[in-house]
């Protein structure tokens, strides 16, 4: 009994070692919350890493953030980042890393290493931002908003949705742009970062191919793209007739699609759109006419839908997912179905279908 | 009032009420005159007795001007019917047989006078007594708020030197026999000398060494104990000792307050599951501080995150040392002022809330975050109603710290795991302790 006991307090003393060097005290580690990997100019070290360090400081104030940006060369990414441990006095900790940036660089010539690389780093959370940079990573990383109060807190904030909820931003997890990488019958979307003096903007997205970024949506096309994927929940479309603008604000909107093989592959998507005229410059839209414009708006919106998915189509990308949704409704074998998608869908036909319900002029009579 | 009637009611009331050790059974025989008088002790007022039936039936020889004198008194009256006779002497009345007669006597004892108000387990909205210190006044209190003729006493004396008198109160009908035989045997086996607190019984009665849970009630509000009495448990007064105990008892028991009871049934659900949110809250916060900044800051957000890490910058020693310095601050804080004679207990927590409020925080030895934590943990832990239970908690924490400081986040959950195992390995009379759903269901 007497040895079990001294076995037992020995074994005790002995787990007081092993918590080792997983303990470290949160102000003996830099929280990295950004990462940007951008082309370099030489070939032999073509990655350009930069990390984004937060430098917490007492008071939390808007602008008041500190933080710096450390950049190196190097030949592969992790060994530039662990290149970056040399220049700062605490270990780095990746646990709140939640914005990867690529450089629009390399995105636009090919970003599979670095995304192979993001989602292997054990160190890295799933559920990270992703998005292009422009003109690249690390001016991104370097841009330090005037209302920031925590360094790429403005960053969570927009693609979290904490903060702003904007129709034209589109938000990607690493994990979910890994899935639509890998994925047949799927293309990525990535926002665009653009890099301002003193704040972002991001209102334009990529349509990447699977290696490198393919099509590049410009804000309206972005608007209409995040209205299919209901990714938002209030939109604004302009309608111009006769030199005559009206905006229109939708805030009830259900979006369905289906597809069929026979006659001819088509695909089929109903846009159900419930709001209001927000502004009408020059006249006053009277409750009469507001069938006519709602009429009009329609059909812009399904003109300029239908535009959309076939450049899509032309340019063999799917971000709408029209592959999933055959494979998903189809049994046979993956490699079969892949095959007879790839076939299918640059004769696939669109019918998109909008129906805009006014729900009022927007002023009072 | 036949004869026969009578022997058979004499029979029924010696057979329903005897059999507990209070009740009062005597006859008296002067000359010719025979008187025969049944009562609860505990509920009557012994002067009343002596002075108005014991004392007068030697004065007056005959019969029927004794009869006369008792009843005479306002609230006496002649009685017949067995349940009505039965029910007076639950309310305190003395029932004199003189020969085929029977005479109900009011000699109610009436205690106001002497309880003192409930100060340790306080009630909003609710009886406000307290036990005392005498046991009949005790007995008194329970009888008076349970007059059910199946409610026993039986009497007990414990140490050799003390000769404390111990109650066992159960309710006949509703007692569990085997729990019964148990507390009896146990309470037999005991060989102490001195027995001064109920707390002290407790300690006797269970035979585990290393005890942490309270695994009896120790009550001082009469209205607990008779809520349990009519639940089917077991209730120990001990003279001298102000509290009750009760037997067998949960771990659920623990966490519930007199006030649950009283109020709206949606208050008392939401005042018990702010309890446990305070049982996890007191349990985990010490060691959740641990292992957000030493081992997963990842675990909250990134707000949160650099707040506590600006906060805690100035701070040179690892945050487990400070989490025990702090905790123990804490513990010395409480214990000063629950020990502290209550002239001195003001200045005590003012000088100690100062220092650990702001001065720790500003020379650099805590950060803010672990000011608001430890006063988490304080403040949860005295939302337990029951103090045994906030007591065994307050010790509960430190294993965990310990553990989530050698292993962090598994550490704290195989200690949780381990608690629980550890609860429920308790057993109280045959009753799991940690018992889910307080009433059998009926078959």
């Amino acid at each position: 009994m007497k040895r079990r006991r001294l076995a037992l307090f020995v074994l005790l003393c002995a787990t007081l070692l092993q918590s080792g060097c997983e303990f470290k005290d949160l102000d003996k580690r830099f929280f990295v919350v950004s990462i940007g990997v951008d082309k370099s100019k030489d070939p032999k070290k073509p990655y350009h890493v930069s990390l984004k360090v937060a430098i917490p400081s007492g008071q939390v104030q808007m602008g008041k953030e500190s933080f710096d940006v450390y950049a190196v060369d190097d030949s592969t990414i992790s060994n530039a980042v662990q290149h970056l441990k040399a220049n700062v006095d605490k270990e780095f900790d990746f646990g709140h890393t939640k914005m990867l940036v690529f450089g629009k660089e390399l995105a636009e010539d090919d970003y599979r290493d670095a995304l192979d690389w993001m989602v292997r780093a054990r160190f890295l959370q799933q559920i990270a931002w992703v998005g292009v940079g422009s003109p690249n990573a690390e001016e991104v990383l370097r841009v330090k908003p005037n209302f920031e109060r925590l360094p790429s807190n403005a960053l969570f904030l927009s693609f979290g949705q904490i903060g702003v909820e904007s129709e034209f931003t589109v938000s990607r997890y690493l994990f979910d742009f890994f899935r639509a990488n890998e994925e047949p019958g799927s293309s990525p979307v990535l926002p665009i970062i653009k890099a301002r003096e003193g704040h972002f903007t991001i209102d334009n997205a990529y349509v990447m191919d699977g290696k490198r970024a393919k099509l590049r949506l410009n804000a309206d096309e972005t608007v209409l793209f995040n209205t299919l994927v209901r990714s938002q929940n209030k939109y604004e479309y302009v309608l111009e007739q006769d030199g005559k603008r009206f905006v229109f604000h939708a805030d009830q909107i259900s979006v369905s699609r289906s597809l069929t093989e026979s006659p001819k592959p088509t695909a089929t998507v109903k846009i159900k759109l419930g709001g209001t005229l927000v502004e009408s410059q020059d006249q006053v839209v009277k409750e009469q006419d507001l069938l006519k414009v709602s009429d009009q708006l329609g059909r812009k919106i399904q003109k300029d839908i239908k535009t959309l998915l076939e450049k899509f189509r032309d340019q063999h990308l799917d971000p709408y997912e029209f592959g999933l949704y055959y494979r998903a409704t189809h049994w046979d074998d993956v490699d079969q179905e892949v095959a007879a998608w790839k076939k299918m869908y640059p004769s696939l036909q669109f019918d998109v279908q909008v129906k805009v319900n006014l729900r009022g002029s927007g002023v009072i009579e | 009032m036949r004869k026969s009637d009578s022997e058979q009611l004499k029979r029924i009331l010696s057979e329903e009420l005897a059999q507990s050790d209070d009740v009062e059974d005597r006859e008296m025989k002067s000359g010719e005159l025979t008187a025969r008088l049944l009562y609860i002790k505990t509920l009557c007022d012994p002067q009343k007795v002596q002075r108005f039936v014991i004392v007068p039936f030697w004065d007056l020889q005959n019969r029927e001007q004794y009869e006369n004198f008792l009843l005479s008194f306002p609230g006496s009256q002649r009685g017949d019917r067995v349940d009505a006779i039965t029910e007076k002497l639950l309310q305190g009345f003395l029932a004199v047989f003189l020969g085929d007669e029977l005479i109900l006597f009011e000699a109610t004892l009436n205690n106001n006078s002497n309880t003192k108000e409930a100060n340790v387990e306080t009630a909003v909205q609710g009886p406000q007594d307290a036990y005392t210190e005498k046991i009949e006044t005790n007995l008194n209190l329970v009888r008076a708020r349970y007059q059910t003729p199946t409610l026993r006493v039986e009497m007990f004396v414990i140490g050799t030197i003390s000769k404390t008198k111990i109650a066992l109160l159960y309710d006949q009908d509703l007692v569990n026999p085997k729990q019964l035989e148990d507390l009896r045997k146990r309470l037999q086996n005991i060989r102490i000398e001195v027995l001064q607190a109920a707390g002290q019984l407790e300690k006797l009665i269970e035979h585990r060494t290393i005890r942490l849970f309270p695994t009896m009630m120790i009550t001082e509000r009469p209205d607990r104990t008779v809520h349990n009495l009519a639940n089917g448990k077991l209730v120990l007064l001990t003279d001298k000792a102000l509290y009750a105990l009760i037997v067998p008892t949960i771990f659920s028991d623990f966490f519930s307050a007199m006030d649950d009871m009283y109020m709206q049934n949606m208050v008392g659900r939401f005042l018990q599951t702010l309890r446990y949110i305070g049982l996890v809250l007191t349990l985990i916060m010490p060691s959740l501080y641990i292992i957000i900044t030493s081992f997963n800051p990842e675990f909250v957000r990134v707000q949160l995150t650099f707040s506590i890490a600006s906060s805690r910058a100035a701070v040179p020693y690892p945050s487990y040392l400070e989490v025990i310095f702090m905790l123990l601050m804490m513990e010395f804080l409480t214990e000063a002022s629950i020990r502290l004679p209550r002239a001195i207990g003001p200045t005590a927590t003012t000088v100690g809330g100062l220092i650990l409020g702001q001065a720790a925080t500003q020379a650099g030895l805590v950060s803010d975050i672990m000011i608001i934590i430890i006063s988490v943990v304080a403040i949860s832990n005295f939302v337990i109603p029951v103090n045994a239970m906030s007591f065994a908690i307050r010790v509960c924490k430190y294993p965990l710290v310990l553990l989530s400081t050698l292993f962090g986040f598994f550490g704290l959950i195989v200690g949780l795991m381990g608690l629980v195992f550890y609860l429920s390995s308790h057993r109280t009379f045959e009753v799991p302790y940690v018992k889910m759903f307080r009433k059998e269901r009926k078959p």
